[in-house]
């Protein structure tokens, strides 16, 4: 009987393994086969349940990290066909056979058990397993109640008297890391043949615990690796407002979805998502290095065309043999002039003011990792103050056995489908509308709007520190263009405006956070500026400040400082002369 | 340094190249000071700044370019800058005169042309 057993499990083995080598339908049919045989050999359903167990722990211990999910899902798809003859066959001869021999209880005990195979194989999560493992032992074995810990000393042996039974999880080096112990059992006491099934129920959940316990060790790595890779608050950036919505993927392995928004010089904003192929740890270690890097690039200034560039030839550096696709879009808020370059990527949407939702046209470049000797295409377009510019990976839009323009089109209409509301609503909407409740992939969905330009003077109070310098920067350069003032002109008052904010700062007094204040004007097709703050002005003897001042009187028209005790005050004032019209693109910039 | 601007250093047989891109301000003048200074050395003919690529500018970085520029001199090392028309930060370099003092080139070979010629130590 040993000698049988050993050759049906290396059968069984065979088999199984022509089957996860792609075996399709005849690989089930060699499962029905088994079955037969099974019956023929008069093995127990015991027996079967038990070798099926050590094919399928031999074949998960020697899966790679990503097959784990596969490989378990087609040991219940085989399972279940090798039981289904089984059971078929002892229906018909089980009676005089098997049924005589097993007394009724005990053989609904081993279906319970094969059951209970099924289930915790098809199951991920160690919670779920020892939920199901203390609901499944109470019920096969028919007690009052159920513990199961993962302590990590526990009993070696199975133990058992008459109130209470006893069984350890024990991992592959032997090592006891939990224990199930059931109490209060229905009717009488508890048997050898209860101590039997709970002992092989045990030993079932130990190997599938211990993989889920692997995966999920991996699934973690992956998960935080990824939270703190993605940018927790958006940065505050003057002319627009952002939105994000990011969904790691629930049931299966993190993925690599990743974006960005950069504040960029001139007052202009980068946007980035991107999304690497493959899932898990390999995946979100690749998203590491992409992000900072079209970071780098697009803090140079470049294009996007050219930072798309520059990413297709770092990521071919990097001699991994894995694509990915992304987006990189730059938006001057000032003019709604938008660029965009895309590599393999789902188009971005563009939503208006009044609600009509739009692809931006053009055929996406190709995906990063493919070659380096192709150059990307760059789409141009003006956003209407109050546009939203929507980019968002394909989880959102990607069905199973449904073309991807069917997708696009659902994600438009959601889009259009309601009057504009706020961006956090927004992202809620489509994501509730496109995504269901646990999504396989990663979803993530980045929206900016451009706001409409800002009316009145720009009043602002700002932290005396060198870093507020860029912020007035920014604020400036989108306030001055929808204020009428030309691209030499924007310039002009922006660099003598932070002449006189550098003076503040520099002159910080007193004890505690010191703050000055700014405040422009456009009136009459003239820029008004004052600096205030409560510092003295600094010794023009100095060479540095004394160049500063010049600086400022060469830039302006008129420049006045006024000391006090109460602190310094400069005015400025420039004429407009260059440009009229409101919203002009600063080309020289670029 | 920040994010706010990022420099790339070469070292050529003709003299150090430096590139700077993004902005220059207070917040990181001191940073930015540090690394050109830290990226010559002595046996180099001189120094290119190229800010091309600089957005923006103020004062300090002009001031920070004449400091340089003395220092260089008191090595025998020749400065040049290029800044090209097209380029913002030109605007301030020609608005403080820094361009009768120090030569400004339009491109980076007329820049290390001028360092080759202009350095008393350049091989011959």
């Amino acid at each position: 009987m040993t000698a049988d057993l050993d050759a049906f499990r290396s059968g069984y083995a065979a088999a199984f393994r022509g089957y996860l080598a792609g075996g399709g339908e005849t690989g089930l049919e060699s499962a029905y086969e088994l079955g037969r045989e099974a019956v023929a050999g008069e093995l127990s359903l015991l027996d079967l349940a038990g070798i099926h167990h050590e094919v399928l722990a031999d074949c998960l211990a020697s899966a790679p990290k990503d097959e784990l999910e596969r490989v378990a899902r087609a040991g219940t798809d085989f399972f279940q066909e090798s039981l289904s003859t089984f059971e078929m066959i002892q229906r018909g001869f089980g009676e005089a056979q098997e049924t005589a021999r097993l007394e009724q209880r005990h053989a609904a005990q081993l279906r319970g058990l094969a059951d209970a195979a099924l289930a915790l194989n098809s199951t991920l999560s160690v919670e779920d397993m020892l939920a199901l493992l203390g609901e499944r032992a109470r019920a096969i074995v028919g007690a009052e109640r159920s513990s199961v810990s993962m302590a990590g000393e526990g009993p070696r042996m199975t133990q058992r008297n008459g109130e209470r039974l006893v069984a350890p999880l024990i991992d592959r080096q032997e090592h006891a890391f939990g224990l199930i112990e059931l109490s209060g059992k229905h009717e009488g006491e508890f048997t050898e043949d209860d101590e039997s099934i709970l002992e092989q129920l045990a030993h079932m959940a130990s190997v599938a615990i211990e993989n889920a316990r692997l995966y999920q060790h991996e699934r973690g790595i992956a998960l935080e690796l990824q939270s703190n890779l993605l940018p927790d608050v958006l940065p505050e950036i003057p002319g627009v407002v952002a939105g994000v919505r990011y969904d790691a993927g629930g049931a299966g392995e993190v993925g690599g979805d990743w974006f960005e928004v950069i504040p960029l010089s001139g007052g202009r904003v980068g946007m980035a998502i991107g999304d690497v192929v493959g899932r898990g740890l390999p995946a979100a270690k690749m998203m590491a290095h992409l992000r900072p890097a079209l970071r780098a690039y697009a803090l140079e200034g470049e294009p996007p065309a050219v930072v798309a560039q520059h990413m297709a030839h770092f990521v071919r550096t990097l001699d991994r043999d894995q694509m990915s696709t992304c987006v990189y879009a730059v938006l001057d808020p000032a003019t709604g002039e938008l660029r965009c370059a895309n590599a393999g990527h789902p188009p971005p949407l563009v939503l208006t003011g009044e609600g009509r939702a739009d692809f931006i046209a053009g055929k996406p470049g190709l995906p990063l990792g493919v070659t380096t000797d192709y150059d990307y295409p760059e789409v141009r377009t003006t956003l209407a103050p109050g546009s939203t510019l929507l980019l968002y990976t394909d989880g959102l839009v990607e069905k199973r056995g449904e073309p991807l323009d069917a997708g696009l089109e659902r994600l438009r209409e959601v889009v259009a489908s309601e009057p504009v509301d706020s961006l956090e609503d927004l992202c809620d909407r489509v994501r509730n509308a496109l995504v269901r409740e646990a999504p396989r992939d990663d979803v993530a969905l980045l929206a900016v709007r451009m706001l409409a330009p800002e009316s009145g003077p720009l009043e602002l109070e700002l932290t005396a520190e060198p870093g507020a310098l860029a912020e007035l920067r920014r604020r400036l350069d989108v306030w001055l263009p929808q204020s009428g003032a030309g691209a030499e002109e924007t310039y002009d008052i922006v660099l003598a405006t932070c002449e006189a904010a550098a003076n503040a700062v520099e002159h910080a007094y007193g004890p505690g956070e010191a703050k000055f204040h700014v405040t422009v004007r456009a009136e009459d097709e003239e820029v008004t500026i004052e600096v205030r703050d409560r510092g003295a002005w600094r010794d023009q003897r100095d060479p540095r400040r004394g160049r500063g001042l010049a600086v400022m009187r060469k830039l302006m028209d008129d420049v006045n400082v006024t000391s006090t005790d109460g602190g310094t005050n400069v005015r400025l004032r420039r004429r407009l002369r260059e440009g009229r019209q409101h919203g002009r693109a600063r080309a020289h910039r670029d | 340094m920040d994010e706010l601007a990022r420099i790339e250093i070469d070292q050529t047989p003709r003299g150090v190249v430096a590139r700077i891109s993004g902005e220059i301000d207070i917040s990181n003048v001191g940073a930015v000071k540090r690394k050109l200074t830290g990226a010559l050395t002595s046996s180099s003919p001189g120094l290119v700044v190229d800010i091309s690529g600089t957005n923006y500018l103020d004062s300090s970085g002009v001031y920070l370019l004449f400091e340089l520029n003395r220092a260089l001199k008191g090595r025998q090392q020749q400065l040049c800058v290029v800044a090209p028309p097209t380029t913002p930060s030109t605007r301030v370099l020609l608005i403080t005169g820094f361009d009768h003092i120090v030569p400004v080139t339009s491109t980076l070979e007329d820049a290390i042309e001028t360092v080759a010629a202009r350095a008393p130590t350049a091989p011959a």
